[in-house]
């Protein structure tokens, strides 16, 4: 079954789960089933318009998104989703 | 010939980087327009409650210094204006800062100039590691605009992490400039260190538009380059 990767910042929804398994075909509806299940997520990973927030990327693997279908990229049953969102942090403060 | 790298910040990041370079004999420059302050101490570890007070870039250099290197601190934000004074003979420019702005100017200004960079973050029990170089994709092809993302200071930041982060860090600036380019156009991505060491390394394709691409001496978009499997 797939697994979608929580980043840290998105565990909050999840109940601090880092992976959940998902039965969706695609990486949209991956979006959609983990929204589903823990509402708020999807708008923190995607804007009004349905589209990725131009601070997040979603892989399929190692393969971003943006270079196979978008969120229209087919997931197999051995496949992981990890979405990574840019963090600012340098502990600078 | 000796490389020489700028490092944009002088914190929980930018402390084992710049040691860790300094160490490698690359003569560096240290900006950072931040003093040193009791709360830093758990995970700035290159500080001391002597240092209190003091301007981080300065102090962090003289300890490159003290250590056998070469550096010098610049006590100002970095800002891509002033760039000619303090990092246009920079091999390598090294971001860690806590500012999105500053980790998107300084790869603009990179991939503008055609030098090797890296984008390092921490946060919580993880972080990520852009490894930048000319001709491939580049931090705005990866992430397109600053947004407002959490900083150490709002979400926090295990004191270890930056160290293990800035480690990486380090490594993969060493790495670009003495010639291997197998991570350059990846992110490296750790979750969380606590319970796994070993990064999620993930690539990325130059997003056509990218102004930062635009302007680059090699283009990645018109003149892609293929690049080694990573690890």
């Amino acid at each position: 079954m797939p697994r979608i990767r929580v980043p840290s910042a998105l565990r909050s929804f999840t109940g601090g789960n880092s992976d959940i398994e998902t039965t969706a075909t695609t990486v949209r509806d991956a979006i959609a089933d983990l929204e589903r299940r823990h509402p708020g997520i999807a708008s923190r990973v995607l804007d009004g318009t349905g589209m990725v927030k131009p601070f997040i990327r979603i892989f399929v693997g190692s393969e971003d998104i943006g270079a196979l279908a978008g969120l229209d990229t087919a997931i197999g049953d051995r496949d992981e989703i990890a979405i990574v969102p840019a963090i600012a942090g340098g502990s600078g403060a | 010939m000796t490389s020489r790298a700028t490092i944009v910040g002088a914190g929980g990041l930018g402390g084992p980087i710049a040691l860790a370079l300094g160490a490698a004999g690359i003569e560096l420059t240290i900006v950072d327009h931040d003093v040193v302050e009791l709360s830093n101490l758990h995970r700035q570890i290159q500080f001391t409650v002597a240092d209190l007070g003091q301007p981080k870039a300065t102090r962090l250099a003289g300890l490159v210094v003290a250590r056998g290197g070469a550096a010098r601190g610049v006590v100002s934000r970095w800002r891509p204006e002033e760039a000619d004074d303090h990092t246009s003979d920079a091999d390598l420019v090294v971001d860690a800062s806590d500012d999105p702005a500053t980790k998107f100017a300084v790869a603009d200004w990179a991939v503008e100039n055609g030098r090797f960079y890296v984008i390092s973050a921490a946060l919580r029990y993880g972080g990520n590691v852009m490894a930048g170089a000319p001709g491939v994709a580049c931090y705005r092809c990866l992430f397109e605009e600053p947004a407002e993302v959490p900083s150490c200071a709002d979400a926090g930041v295990l004191g270890p992490v930056v160290g293990a982060i800035g480690g990486v860090a380090a490594a993969i600036g060493l790495g670009l400039v003495g010639g291997d380019r197998s991570l350059a156009g990846a992110l490296l991505a750790f979750d969380d260190v606590r319970a796994v060491a070993e990064p999620r390394v993930v690539r990325f394709v130059p997003r056509p538009g990218c102004p930062a691409c635009a302007r680059a001496p090699i283009s990645p978009i018109a003149t892609p380059i293929r690049v080694a499997e990573g690890p």
